[in-house]
């Protein structure tokens, strides 16, 4: 007969079962024993992976308005696999900012900073880690001081803000881009880098002109975009691309959109990490009713491929983004809404 | 072994031999879904018969019905196979107690098979989610080794994570 196996190696515990709880179960389990406290809370960039690469793309978080008071924002986490709202978040320090704005999150790490339209530079930055209900604030940045940045004459349009990660160099970048505006509305722009790894920013290279659209920013595959116009019209229209690795800006041109209709369009990062334009032009025989289309970027020809077009849908009032599973998350009057398109999308 | 007849395919047998001197011959195919054995056979080559001093006949019996399983099914592209597999790999689970649970993971980890080991860690991980402290302790056999006082405070830090 075999002896009875009361317990397993440390080795499996640690770096095969733990890694599959949820965080709030890692948080508890800290009181366990000293060991396991120990391997908890240390800095264990295993545990850390090997967390993040099992839970990847599990969840969705949506940032909206509420649409009761007091707050103004809510948070919603969806599950990715059930469709099912897993926790609504309070964000931490929402009364310190004039009017709060998520300027990306990844793995699990959300930063959280003011509106792009507050025009003050000194406003904090948080990154906040709702699993750990962890937050702090970064290093004030090399623009936080007007006195620095802005010459005579010209003052702070706009501040836009992009989050993300590069596997490569492991680490997370939030980059800033400040519109100035002097005489004569001339514009100029200047940006900025902070990286997690060395605490610090650092200024970067000059972005192409353009004016500021859409101060959404979707981070996929260590490049952060925003949609940006340089003229007055739509055909001027293009992506703002910043390489996290390179640190520069690149031009990326939009897909072909029957310009005439389109009401809105919105990057988003589908389930398998490719960057997705969703937009949405009104149906040809209804004029209340939208239809919704979606493309992806093929990197390796840095094109868009058309994945599909649906509708018409009755009720759209703002696109919010989606998961190319075949989710599209709208706002319609303070309601989050999903479509869940049937057809399974090819890669 | 070197039969005459043209029809049946040649498929090499292993032995395997485990710590209590039971033995099995089972399919090359079936024994190189784990990694190990996969291992020893690209080493030694001609070996046929392969000694796993380390696992008890009960349990490499177990792992070896588990590779079986799965290797048939590779062998089949149809789709729905895919299904079958994790339904049976649920029933495989299901019932186990903890003695054999870690028995089984012990050896399926020894021997490699990386797909045992996540199907029996996950069961593993199932059963102490969501349970409290003292149980989770009881399941792996810990001691509680704070000084009187420090586990309140590790509580009272992260009291949200009991709520």
């Amino acid at each position: 007969m075999t002896p009875p196996l009361t317990t397993l190696p440390e080795d499996l515990i640690f770096n095969e079962i733990l890694p599959r709880l949820p965080v709030k179960s890692l948080v508890r389990l800290q009181s366990v024993c000293k060991p396991w406290q120990r391997f908890l809370t240390g800095p264990n960039r295993r545990l850390v992976s090997m967390h993040l690469w099992r839970h990847r793309n599990k969840y969705v978080m949506i940032k909206h308005r509420r649409r009761y008071a007091p707050a103004v924002h809510a948070i919603t986490l969806l599950s990715r696999e059930r469709t099912i709202l897993v926790d609504s978040l309070q964000i931490p320090f929402e009364s310190h900012f004039r009017f709060m704005r998520v300027a990306g999150s990844c793995n699990g790490l959300v930063c959280v900073t003011d509106s792009e339209f507050s025009g003050a530079p000194e406003l904090p930055i948080i990154l906040w880690n709702p699993s750990l209900r962890k937050f702090r604030a970064l290093p004030r940045s090399i623009f936080s001081s007007v006195l620095n940045t802005v010459e005579l004459h010209e003052r702070i349009g706009q501040i836009v803000h992009g989050f993300g990660y590069h596997p490569v160099l492991d680490d997370h970048r939030l980059v800033r881009i400040l519109y100035l505006y002097g005489e004569f509305e001339v514009l100029r722009i200047r940006s900025e880098m902070y990286s997690l790894r060395t605490n610090s920013w650092k200024e970067v290279g000059e972005p192409f002109y353009h004016r500021f659209l859409d101060a959404t920013c979707v981070a996929s595959d260590g490049v952060l975009h925003w949609i940006v116009s340089s003229g007055s019209s739509l055909h001027f229209d293009f992506v703002l691309c910043f390489d996290l690795r390179r640190e520069e800006f690149r031009r990326l041109e939009m897909p072909h959109i029957s310009l005439r209709s389109r009401l809105g369009t919105r990057l988003a990062e589908s389930a398998e990490g490719r960057l997705c334009l969703i937009a949405c032009t009104p149906h040809e025989a209804a004029d209340d009713d939208k239809m919704v289309h979606v493309w992806d970027l093929n990197y390796e020809g840095f094109v868009w491929e058309k994945k599909l077009s649906v509708g018409p849908f009755p009720r759209i009032d703002r696109l919010l983004g989606c998961g190319l599973n075949g989710e599209i998350y709208l706002e319609d009057k303070g309601w989050l809404c999903m479509i869940r398109v049937v057809m399974r999308l090819k890669r | 072994m070197s039969s005459s007849s043209t029809t049946t395919t040649t498929t090499r047998l292993l032995m395997l031999k485990a710590s209590d001197g039971v033995t099995f011959e089972v399919e090359e195919a079936v024994a190189t879904k784990l990694g190990a054995i996969n291992n020893m056979v690209e080493e030694e080559g001609s070996e046929d018969l392969i000694c796993l001093p380390n696992v008890n006949g009960k349990f490499l019996g177990m792992v070896l019905e588990w590779c079986k399983k799965h290797a048939n099914n590779n062998t089949n592209s149809d789709k729905g196979n895919d299904e079958v597999n994790k339904w049976w790999d649920k029933e495989f689970v299901m019932d186990l107690d903890q003695n054999t649970l870690y028995h089984l993971l012990m050896a399926a980890d020894y021997l490699s098979g990386t797909e045992l080991v996540d199907l029996l860690t996950e069961k593993v991980a199932s059963m102490i989610r969501g349970k409290k402290v003292e149980e989770i302790r009881e399941t792996f056999k810990i001691k509680s080794d704070f000084l009187p006082g420090q586990e309140e405070e590790i509580r009272k830090k992260n009291s949200w994570a009991f709520e």
